[in-house]
């Protein structure tokens, strides 16, 4: 890409020429120690504590972590295409990111995504708000999630991972919901295929609970029972 | 994504390593390597892919970017007061941003920000959560929008927003919008004016439902025409 290089290297000729010609860093740990740059160039930062604890990365592509649990990175089965942030807690695991990309592939497809969660305790995201598209769907909003009661077993994850794709594999695969994976998604705000609304719903996902207005404008608000069958709408003229 | 367990090892043996013994760094730049601080100061920091496509560049206002397409910088007519971080997609085209900012002017004026929002592909933002203050007006809110299709043209853009303020300006921003290139805002939940408020509009940009909460607690919601016409009310005793 075109980047401004130039402007960089002029701009940062004092931080670059630290960085070309070496820098030596010699102070003890205990001493808090600062170095000045007016533009730094990187692929990874790395956000510790005093003791080396992971706190927050932040990363391209080319050098994204996997899942950092308790300090150990894990590859992650789907996170392959992102740059952006991860939070960790303050055990080194990941409790949160924001992450975003986009390209467009050969055959002219779009996809793309900007993405902000935050996760339970050892498990994954209670929070998400993001916008996404993908072979020609676009969803973006705001959505709250259950998850299990009991952590992630990551080595479960792995082992399944890792498996010849399978029955075996498939099995492995769909025990994890006895792992600590999955959960509900209780609430979502936002856009779907065009449609606007607000969405509640029970601890079995269902949505029970439904205000929306579609891309021509008919609106309603309806009330679900858990088969999925509206019970009551109120719309312009009734109910 | 590719199992990075033996580099993180190997990068925090090199961060304790660089810590307690101090380190050189005198490799070229396409060679991984790990550089320690306890803080690092700087004006601007560029987050790039190991091909040096910019990624993220977090920003105090002074270098922040404009607006980058394709890796090609376009002045930013509206974002000339921010600082914060700005991402980029895997093309090199800004994909969303974190910025904030706040002041008060000689006059006692306050004006102030916080804004984080995530881009459609080539477009602008799909999602945004913000606050502003400006001129003793406040809103804060989480809004989702439809973009275009077609990608944003920035010549045309630039050159519409470079116009003196008048008919003609006008004029060409009324055709931009007959053209279907401008965004609408889609669904929105927030407080304006006072106001607590959510908000579903049809694929016009047209409000049709409407939940709202005045701040004396006057509680309704409206059920509106194509043509803004509140064609149904409901609140506490009727509807």
């Amino acid at each position: 890409m075109g980047l401004p290089f130039d402007k960089l290297l002029a701009a940062g000729a004092a931080g670059l020429a630290t960085v070309l010609a070496g820098v030596t860093v010699t102070q003890a740990v205990s001493e808090p120690k600062t170095q000045a740059f007016r533009t730094l160039d990187v692929q990874r930062v790395n956000l510790r504590e005093a003791n080396g604890t992971l706190r927050l990365v932040m990363a391209g592509k080319s050098s994204f972590p996997g899942i950092i649990w308790k300090g150990k990175d894990y590859p992650h089965p789907s996170r392959n295409n992102a740059a952006g942030w991860i939070f960790l807690n303050d055990e080194g695991t990941e409790n949160g990111g924001m992450i975003w990309g986009a390209h467009k592939g050969p055959d002219g497809k779009v996809s793309g995504f900007g993405h902000l969660s935050f996760d339970q305790y050892e498990n994954d995201q209670v929070l998400s708000l993001e916008q996404g598209e993908e072979d020609g769907h676009r969803a973006a909003g705001l959505t709250i999630m259950d998850r299990p009661d009991r952590s992630m077993d990551v080595a479960a994850l792995m082992a399944a991972m890792a498996m010849k794709d399978g029955p075996e594999k498939q099995k492995a695969m769909a025990s994890l919901s006895e792992a600590g994976f999955g959960g509900a998604s209780r609430l979502f705000f936002g856009k779907e295929e065009g449609t606007t609304q607000v969405v509640l719903k029970d601890a079995n996902s269902k949505p029970r609970l439904r205000v929306r207005v579609t891309p021509k404008g008919d609106s309603a608000i309806e009330f679900l029972d858990a088969d999925g069958k509206v019970v009551r709408a109120m719309t312009p003229n009734a109910g | 994504m590719k199992i990075r367990t033996s580099r993180l090892l190997l990068a925090y043996s090199a961060v304790v390593m660089t810590a307690v013994a101090g380190v050189s760094v005198t490799k070229a730049v396409s060679q991984p390597k790990v550089t320690a601080f306890d803080t690092i100061d700087v004006q601007r920091l560029n987050v790039r892919e190991a091909d040096g496509s910019l990624r993220m560049a977090i920003s105090n206002k002074a270098l922040f970017p404009g607006l980058i397409l394709k890796g090609k910088e376009y002045p930013h007519e509206t974002r000339r007061n921010a600082a914060g971080m700005i991402m980029f997609d895997d093309e090199g085209t800004e994909d969303g941003g974190l910025i904030f900012g706040g002041l008060k002017d000689k006059d006692g004026k306050v004006s102030s920000f916080g804004h984080l929002s995530f881009d459609q592909y080539m477009q602008d933002q799909v999602v945004n959560l913000e606050h502003w203050e400006e001129d003793g007006k406040r809103a804060a809110g989480l809004y989702i929008n439809d973009m275009p299709d077609a990608p944003m043209d920035m010549e045309r853009f630039s050159r519409i927003g470079a116009m003196k303020d008048g008919p003609e300006k006008q004029a060409e921003i009324a055709k931009l919008k007959a053209e279907k290139l401008i965004g609408q805002r889609r669904i929105s939940i927030a407080k304006e004016a006072g106001t607590a408020l959510l908000v579903l509009r049809d694929a016009d940009g047209k409000a049709r439902l409407v939940m709202k909460v005045a701040p004396e607690g006057a509680a309704s919601i409206d059920f509106m025409d194509a043509d803004g016409k509140t064609v149904r009310t409901v609140t506490p005793a009727a509807g």
